[in-house]
């Protein structure tokens, strides 16, 4: 958790997520975004890397850069998955009670 | 029942009047045998709502609507969290919002659930929508 939250804690590279959402782009064109050294940019991509809210696809020497948005939908899957469950159990575990509640 | 981007929603009718389901949702003992395996549950606006829901997974968050036997709202979001399950940072506590609605329906209950307020990309976790969110939780804690 602490990768990510440090990662999405800066502004800049909330700004490169943005950048990278849609489509990929390599740390130049990023870099031609900012008013910004590529040193610095190439500083918050590690960052970003690191935390895997960025993943990185190499194409001979140039490297191109984009948001993780798979992991978005894992979050939704899991969400969707716990409350499909829970609520199946609920519904069979308070007709239960009711049942017993009725004595029948 | 139904899902939009960013919200989840369900509906369900269960054989059993509102006051059972009701409890369901507010009592730890009774809601250990549906959801969780360890529960610190203050069901009033503003009390704490924090559930083990499998081990080493927390979910934590703060009753915003208490209102038995026919409504309940908490603010959702994971505390701690397995680390191979690390997407689940992308919904700190207080980020997304659960509500329970439960209507009487034919000697039993119609279960209306939405969890919504759910990130729709990863920037938007920290973003201006969010503080505006916030905002508005604070206000439905007001008197």
């Amino acid at each position: 958790m602490d990768a990510q939250l440090h990662a999405l804690s800066d502004a800049t590279r909330r700004r490169i997520l943005t950048m990278v959402w849609r489509e990929e782009r390599t740390a130049g064109e990023i870099a031609a975004g900012f008013a910004m050294s590529r040193p610095s940019v190439s500083q918050h991509l590690s960052v970003l890397l690191e935390s895997k809210l960025v993943a990185v696809r190499r194409a001979k020497t140039r490297r191109f850069y984009r948001a993780n948005r798979e992991a978005i939908e894992r979050l939704r899957s899991e969400l969707e998955a716990l409350w499909d469950n829970s609520l199946d159990a609920l519904k069979a575990q308070t007709e239960a009670a009711e049942r017993g509640k009725s004595g029948r | 029942m139904s899902d939009t981007e960013g919200e989840i929603s369900r509906e369900v009718f269960i054989a059993a009047a509102p006051a059972t389901v009701f409890e369901y949702l507010t009592d730890p003992n009774a809601m250990a045998r549906w959801i969780g395996i360890a529960h610190r549950i203050e069901p009033r606006p503003g009390g704490e709502f924090r559930v083990e829901i499998s081990r080493g997974n927390v979910a934590r968050g703060h009753f915003t609507r208490v209102e038995p036997p026919l409504s309940l709202a908490f603010t959702f979001g994971w505390g701690q969290h397995e680390p191979h399950l690390w997407e689940l940072a992308l919904l700190p506590p207080g980020r997304s919002l659960v509500e329970f609605e439960l209507e009487p329906r034919d000697s039993g209950t119609l279960l209306r659930f939405r969890h919504s307020c759910l990130p729709r990309t990863i920037v938007e976790m920290h973003g201006e929508r969010w503080s505006r969110h916030l905002a508005r939780l604070a206000a439905t804690l007001r008197p």
